[in-house]
């Protein structure tokens, strides 16, 4: 854009709708840290982050997407991430899943507690995690997850079939020994 | 259509990003094999169980708070020169227009201000001495002729009223000769000038003596006359009232004392009805 800022009326009108998103992107922080102080403190540095750039949003665009993208920067600069590219992808399809009935799995997924599928997806390394939460919890499209991600759409189709592999897995290993929960 | 191929075109289908074409084949696929039919309902079901179940905390009531008041105090109305400055940053031309305008504000009222702090600060003691060289040089007969100096000065300068006479008719030593009215330090002055004989001229100044640092340099208290050799010009001057009377004359000159005492002596010989 060409515009060197906003003026007062049109400063506002960001402002009310970047709060609309304020939900979103408190719990996208959560799923990032956990830590209630460090979760405000990034959305509070989105929120401002945001206002001082607005004039840079192109209109049209998905301000959702454009929020969790400076959410996910400021985060991954807060934990020296940014130039992390090689993934902790120690992740492989297992056989004993490919194993395992059908029917017993799709049962698994549809009573998972949220406890459980919480806990799981916390166990995610971060790339997978957040690929997961972007696409199937935010409903973001490939490319707004990919946008967000800084990866190419590839590396998000990629990591969301490894990501949901790795979660099922982890939700099945919940299923096969219930007492782990209390030992956790 | 590959499984492989399936497997990684399935997010995209979801996602609508497919071709008509492209979608049209991956639906048949997923149609005639049951494997990645079975993994697409999987999929599915996950897709439903994290968006109904996992976590997604809402921003606290008091954070949201806190973020509308944040944010409302980021955008409130700035003040005029916060709205000047976003003004100027969008329009250039108008930014020089405006400096250029300040400039001329402080620079004009400056510049007259130093013209006129120049001109006052010419001291009374050079201006007597400039006045008396410039009737010198004249060589004329003063404009206001003894017989109609009252009347005339009472008439070109009506803050002036002269009570007394400053002629001595009795002492052939200082000769009135006439007087005109000047305007130097930003005042008008009555000058007056006498003749000591047989010729040698001597200019006496009457003038308000408001704003008028007085005494100067190089001035030297004798009794109640302050008095100064300067340019090689022999001055007296003192102050009577409201006025400074300063004496001029030439260097040849003797003493100017016996015109000082005389004038003097009549002390309502002027006076000023209101300042110039």
């Amino acid at each position: 854009m060409d515009r060197v800022s906003l003026t007062e009326d049109e400063k506002d009108r960001f402002c009310r709708s970047l709060l609309t998103h304020l939900d979103a992107l408190y719990s996208f922080a959560w799923w990032l840290t956990h830590r209630r102080e460090e979760i405000e403190d990034l959305v509070q540095e989105t929120c401002l982050r945001a206002l001082r750039s607005a004039h840079q949003f192109e209109s049209g665009t998905n301000l959702k997407a454009w929020l969790f993208s400076i959410l996910k920067h400021e985060w991954l600069r807060r934990h020296h991430l940014a130039k992390r590219e090689v993934l902790s992808d120690t992740f492989s399809d297992s056989p004993k899943l490919q194993e395992r009935a059908w029917a017993v799995e799709m049962d698994v997924i549809r009573s998972a507690l949220q406890k459980d599928l919480d806990e799981a997806l916390r166990a995610l390394p971060e790339e997978y995690r957040s690929a997961v939460l972007l696409f199937d919890l935010y409903s973001f499209s490939l490319k707004e997850t990919a946008a967000i991600l800084a990866v190419p759409d590839g590396t998000v189709k990629s990591r969301l079939s490894r990501g949901r592999l790795m979660l099922r897995e982890k939700l099945q290993g919940y299923r096969a020994s219930p007492g782990d929960d209390d030992e956790m | 259509m590959r499984c492989e191929i399936v497997k990684d075109s399935v997010d995209a289908l979801r996602d609508g990003a497919l071709g008509l074409t492209e979608a049209a084949e991956v639906r048949a696929h997923l149609a005639a094999c049951s494997a990645c039919a079975g993994e697409w309902e999987l999929t599915e079901a996950l897709r439903v169980t994290i968006r109904e179940r996992a976590s997604a905390p809402a921003a606290p009531d008091a954070f949201r708070e806190a973020m509308v008041r944040l944010l409302e105090r980021r955008t409130a109305p700035r003040s005029w020169f916060a709205r000047l400055q976003e003004t100027l940053r969008r329009q250039p031309l108008a930014a020089i227009a405006v400096m250029a305008a300040m400039a001329l504000l402080v620079l004009v009222p400056l510049n007259l201000w130093m013209l006129s702090a120049r001109e006052t600060s010419v001291p009374l003691l050079e201006e007597a001495i400039n006045e008396h060289i410039r009737l010198g040089l004249r060589e004329a007969i003063p404009e206001i002729p003894v017989a109609e100096l009252q009347p005339l000065l009472a008439r070109h300068q009506r803050r002036l009223d002269f009570s007394g006479p400053l002629s001595f008719p009795d002492d052939q030593e200082h000769r009135l000769v006439g007087g005109h009215v000047s305007y130097l330090l930003h005042r008008k002055v009555l000058t007056v000038t006498y003749y000591h004989r047989p010729n040698r001229p001597i200019t006496l100044l009457v003038l308000p003596g408001a704003g008028i640092q007085f005494p100067e340099q190089p001035m030297s208290l004798t009794g109640k006359v302050f008095q100064a050799v300067h340019r090689g010009f022999r001055t007296m001057h003192w102050q009577q009232g409201s006025l400074i009377y300063s004496l001029v004359s030439d260097p040849e000159e003797a003493d100017l004392t016996p015109l000082v005492e005389k004038l003097q002596h009549g002390t309502t010989l002027i006076s000023v009805l209101s300042p110039s």
